[in-house]
């Protein structure tokens, strides 16, 4: 029986051998997974990039992908033995179940549902409420193995393991880099891959730790690697626009769950009335929140009688956002929450009468969820490993070396000052807003 | 963990020798009750923080730490300290309302952090903080401590295991 072959647009063929790996097709073919597929990979970046209308479904293929590459590489370099075949079937089958647990429009619904998408992705693979489940324990692959990959690193002579699918330098990262950068149009997603699926090996380090490492080869690649991550954060994912459309989301959240707890009368939709009455969601109400279904939601609140709930609502609907406006400079560099800015900028939008109540309406990002982060690495040796480093060999007597001190022209975008806080404002009040910060003195 | 929490924990230690010690220190903190609200993950070398390793970086950057690095044998490490300028704003933001709130906070944990300051062992602070992780996830000690000594290689009846365990007890129970 031939192959059957995924068209991709990155690697233009994904295939899965059907004889010896027909159950990926039937993990495929599970309700889960087929989820993804009406799943944003990138939240509501398509407000700010058209074409970013990609799924969790295709990315979680492509990491199926580069995994199977990854896999290939260990056997043709002789460094396959026992261990590294039996995780075969739990690393191919962690590659493409590691985004499962994703809520609608991804990591920016996270902090609407109080949850984050690993603990349900590892709830899914060992419930044997999944069929996700049910197809594991058929072909006798462990889901507990499974979901230990994804989870965290727990033995030492597996780590390297997990890092395949979870590090600085992972199939995970390789592929949604390069996914996003094509389906943004935002150019910056270059690098060659290949070459970093073709020269990682195996180190045995201190205290039994079997790591993931690069030797001298893989160095430019890498370099290319970390500055595209770099672009990418700073272009696409931390994009203002995009980041005041997922602030609006919450807010608008936030109101209706507090209008509710007021006993106010909130339309709610089946789905999201039923995973709000629940003490503990269970696995059926989780996975029965998808974007069509928050989508129908927010229409049912843009006729709310509430008129801040339907205004944002709407603002969400008709792409009718806010405005950033940068945070002052604080005095004490200790004081991070410039009270003081955010109370004079929330009471002059309340002397607008079309804006109350007006905290509705001053939304504020404080960068505290950093999901897609430029690479940092930690810069003390003892400290370093796979999941905060990217490291290099370069030689039999030396350990491995993390990479931004090997080229020291990284350091220009791994030292780089992080951003602390915006503010967003509905945009009609942009000239004001900015005439305001100007004259702020703190 | 905000700017002022870290920078509090460095001025009452003076000076903290490494990064990890910082991470460890800070975990094993959280564990007795500080409410810091920083996730950690099970890394190499125990509980890690990216939150806190930024934090670091930020703050060194700001000149509100001074970080000075220094090669050994192993690599890379480094110390901090508060600058001078920061330690005139500690007090200035101390006078405020919110600083005094927070620091009255770090005040009725300032016992267990003289404790968790007066280890000069490292490896004792890392398998301390290894174990107190274990036994958030499982709630059961003997497994805590079965569980990190294979994480960690070692025996569960060394004295140092003991003396590890003894410490994340004392603060995490």
């Amino acid at each position: 029986m031939a192959d059957k072959i995924f068209r991709d647009p990155l690697y233009n063929y994904v295939s899965i051998d059907r004889r010896e790996d027909g159950w990926l097709l039937e993990l495929l073919d599970t309700p889960e997974i087929q989820r993804l597929r009406r799943i944003h990979q990138l939240g509501v970046s398509h407000f700010t990039y058209p074409g970013a209308e990609h799924t969790r479904f295709s990315h979680s293929l492509g990491v199926l992908h580069l995994m199977q590459q990854a896999l290939q590489h260990a056997k043709a370099s002789g460094f396959e033995d026992a261990q590294v075949r039996r995780a075969r079937e739990p690393l191919l089958a962690a590659a493409l179940l590691h985004d499962v647990g994703h809520g609608p429009f991804s990591h920016l619904f996270e902090p609407c549902l109080g949850t984050d998408h690993e603990s349900w992705t590892c709830r899914i693979i060992e419930s044997d409420e999944s069929k996700v489940h049910e197809v594991l324990k058929r072909h006798n692959i462990t889901p507990g193995d499974v979901a230990a990959l994804i989870e965290e690193v727990t033995e030492p002579r597996t780590a390297w393991m997990r890092t395949l699918i979870s590090s600085q330098l992972d199939v995970d990262r390789l592929d949604y880099l390069r996914r996003d950068s094509l389906f943004t149009g935002a150019g910056y997603g270059h690098y060659d891959y290949f070459r970093l699926l073709h020269t990682f090996q195996l180190h045995d380090g201190d205290r039994g730790y079997r790591d993931l490492v690069w030797t001298d080869k893989a160095v430019y690649a890498i370099e290319e690697y970390v500055f595209s991550r770099f672009y990418m954060y700073q272009n696409v994912y931390m994009h203002k626009t995009t980041r005041g459309y997922e602030k609006v989301l919450h807010k608008m959240w936030e109101r209706a769950k507090s209008l509710r707890s007021e006993g106010r009368d909130v339309r709610l939709v089946g789905p999201i009335d039923s995973f709000w009455r629940a003490a503990e969601p269970t696995l059926k109400q989780y996975l029965a929140l998808e974007e069509f279904v928050v989508l129908s939601q927010i229409q049912l609140w843009a006729e709310q009688s509430d008129p801040a709930l339907s205004d944002l609502a709407r603002r969400f609907l008709h792409r009718q956002g806010f405005i950033c406006i940068e945070g002052p400079q604080v005095k004490n560099p200790l004081d991070e929450e410039p009270d003081a800015w955010e109370v004079a900028l929330t009471d002059w939008v309340a002397k607008h009468t079309e804006y109350q109540p007006a905290d509705a309406y001053v939304l504020r990002d404080n960068f505290e969820t950093q999901v897609y982060s430029a690479y940092t690495p930690e810069p003390d040796t003892e400290d370093a490993s796979p999941m905060n480093a990217i490291r290099v060999v370069r030689s039999a007597e030396e350990g491995p070396v993390e990479i931004s001190q090997v080229l020291t022209r990284l350091q220009a975008v791994t030292n780089k000052a992080a951003e602390t806080t915006r503010y967003y404002v509905p945009r009609e009040l942009r000239e004001e807003a900015r005439k305001l910060r100007e004259q702020w003195k703190s | 963990m905000n700017k002022y929490q870290l920078a509090k924990l460095i001025a009452i230690a003076g000076k903290v020798h490494t990064r990890k010690r910082v991470q460890k220190i800070v975990f094993l903190l959280q564990a007795a009750g500080l409410d810091l609200g920083v996730s950690f993950r099970l890394h190499h070398f125990g509980p890690y923080s990216t939150e806190v390793a930024s934090l670091l970086d930020e703050m060194s950057r700001q000149g509100i730490l001074r970080e000075e690095r220094y090669a050994n044998v192993v690599g890379w490490q480094s110390e901090y300290s508060l600058s001078d300028d920061a330690k005139r704003s500690l007090v200035e933001f101390e006078e405020t309302s919110k600083g005094g709130a927070l620091a009255d906070q770090f005040k009725r944990h300032e016992g267990q952090l003289q404790r968790l300051l007066g280890v000069t062992d490292l490896w004792e602070l890392e398998l301390g903080a290894t174990i107190a992780y274990f036994q958030k996830k499982h709630g059961d000690w003997n497994k805590a401590v079965q569980e990190a000594c294979k994480f960690k290689n070692v025996s569960a009846d060394a004295t140092k295991t003991e003396q590890a365990f003894a410490l994340a007890r004392e603060l995490a129970e």
